[in-house]
């Protein structure tokens, strides 16, 4: 029988190599940034970092990815891996990750709880449920995490995480500083534009927005549209739902873009009057610090991290009182000395999460667990 | 003029703004919005499968199929299949005990597996029925309404023509 490996507090050789483990890189979304940022950080400051990933990454995402079966290859005593948990692993992924004997540390980026995808998506709803289930798992092997949030790193303590590190996703704004697609900037500048960035998923309550739409354009702003952009991969179902709602409510001027390329992110967000989100589930929330950084007010409902996110900027509500919000958007769009208030506000935050604070607090951290975390042996 | 919470509604960190006057204006529009449009009673319809029994509570529906529909909703999320092992003296044995523990454990999770298949199955089953008599209930209910509508433009038009 295996014995499980046994931890003791020492200190590991200065290590040369740091790499990453995730299953899927993307272009675009937030994770897959933050797992590219990590590795050009680590190697600017010296280490060998590569990017290992269960699935095979597009060609164009900037960084090279490898295929997770040569990692063995690399691992050595005094490398660290950090792997990237957001839903769940394969078994045989867990079987290979608890045979790896060197450094591991978990960066947990949260898991939609599984009841969201109920009668949605099958697979989605035993992928989040068993997700659960491995994160306790993982705890029994690999003894470090980081957490994007205080959110995420509460939830890992609770799953048996004594050593939690708190790393805000990296949130680099020179990829935002591109050309707008002019399509999008000619088409996005009459009118209000109500914007919500973010995957098609039941837990950011899409039918919410369509809800408090119908406010919206009945009753406070007869020009408004409601732009919403993400892709709805997986979601077939979901997406069908909010088409129905779409209908019945007789909804115009909603527009549901689908995966979009930055430029055309980067137009959406410079014609957008206001950000909206009804989100029920957040582990971070990257698209209300672009939303910030592009001066465009935030009305958010408070749930799980999107408070502290913002920490104290832009606009909370704590209920789902669709007029009410419809109402308040009114008001932040027609009272422009409120918008100009809400916005000078919402800037100061954008040092808290700097690119620059993000680099250092990586290798501290990298630092902190190469010197006093506890190692496997 | 329209119920107001004792709790914010709306939060603003920010010493420049005060939220609470901005509620005072927004639910003074509301209010005028409601009055307008003759809202002042009408429920905006959800959507959603939480919702769907929420509605329920809203309709003048007959008392014993709310009370079973209220006991089915509140039994079907109860249903724990998840192994909880206690230790017993025997798993307290040294080396033998975690042993034991070990297989008990192991033949839990074996027998766990199939009975969480079935019931996995039969859950899916049973919450997809109930939703389904959640939502006839509404409809029922609402086509009840449109009886009674149409009841009371029946009797006025036979008013009108008898006078």
């Amino acid at each position: 029988m295996e014995h499980p490996p046994t931890y003791t507090r020492q200190h590991m050789n200065k290590p040369s190599q740091i790499h990453q483990f995730s299953t899927d890189i993307s272009l675009g979304d937030a994770v897959s940034n933050h797992i590219l940022d990590t590795a050009k950080t680590l190697n600017d400051a010296g280490y060998s970092s590569k990017v290992f990933c269960e699935n095979p990454a597009p060609a164009d995402v900037g960084y090279p990815i490898y295929p997770i079966d040569s990692y063995e290859n690399e691992a050595s005593i005094d490398s660290i891996l950090f792997v990237h948990f957001t839903i769940c692993y394969p078994q045989q992924m867990m079987v290979r990750l608890k045979k790896l004997h060197n450094k591991k540390v978990l960066v947990y980026h949260n898991i939609t709880p599984h009841v969201y995808f109920y009668g949605i998506n099958e697979g989605s709803y035993h992928a989040a449920q068993l997700g659960r289930q491995q994160l306790r798992f993982l705890a029994s092997f690999i003894d470090t995490a980081i957490g994007d949030s205080s959110y995420n790193c509460a939830e890992l303590r609770a799953n048996g995480w004594e050593t939690v590190y708190q790393l805000p996703i990296s949130f680099d704004t020179a990829r935002l500083d591109t050309k707008p697609s002019s399509r999008v900037m000619n088409w996005g500048e009459e009118g209000t534009n109500i914007l919500f960035v973010g995957r098609i998923a039941p837990n950011k309550k899409f039918e919410d927005l369509l809800l408090t739409y119908y406010y919206v354009k009945n009753r406070v702003l007869p020009d408004a549209r409601l732009v919403l952009v993400g892709s709805d991969s997986g979601m077939q179902s979901y997406a069908g739902y909010l088409q129905a709602i779409i209908k019945r409510l007789q909804l115009s001027d909603v527009h549901i873009t689908g995966h979009v390329s930055i430029s055309e992110l980067v137009a959406y967000y410079r014609t957008a009057s206001i950000y909206l989100s009804m989100s029920e589930h957040e582990g971070f929330g990257v698209p209300l610090l672009e939303s910030i950084y592009f001066d465009v007010p935030v009305l958010a409902y408070k749930s799980t991290a999107v408070p502290e996110t913002l920490a104290g900027r832009g606009v909370l509500f704590t209920e789902k009182r669709y007029d009410a919000v419809a109402e308040l958007i009114g008001t932040l769009v027609n009272d422009k000395e409120l918008h100009q208030q809400i916005v000078t506000n919402q800037r100061s935050l954008l040092k808290n999460y700097s690119y620059k604070s993000f680099q250092e607090k990586l290798l501290t951290i990298v630092d902190s667990v190469a010197n006093g975390a506890p190692t496997s042996i | 003029m329209i119920e107001q919470n004792n709790h914010q509604l709306i939060e603003i960190d920010d010493p420049e703004i005060d939220p609470e006057q901005i509620m005072v204006e927004i639910r003074r529009r509301m209010w005028v919005e409601r009055k307008k449009r003759k809202y002042d009673q009408q429920n905006f319809p959800k959507f959603g499968q939480s919702d769907v029994f929420n509605r329920l509570a809203d309709l003048e529906l007959d008392s014993e199929l709310y009370r079973y529909l209220d006991k089915a909703n509140n039994a079907i999320g109860g249903v724990d299949t998840s192994a909880v092992l206690v230790d017993s003296p025997a798993t307290r044995v040294p080396i033998l005990g975690k042993i034991w523990r070990i297989i008990r454990a192991n033949a839990h999770q074996l027998v766990l597996f199939y009975v969480n298949r079935t019931t996995r199955q039969q859950t899916t089953v049973n919450q997809e029925m109930l939703n389904t008599l959640n939502r006839l209930a509404i409809l029922i209910q609402e086509q009840n309404e449109t009886i009674e509508m149409l009841r009371a433009e029946l009797e006025t038009s036979v008013e009108k023509q008898a006078q």
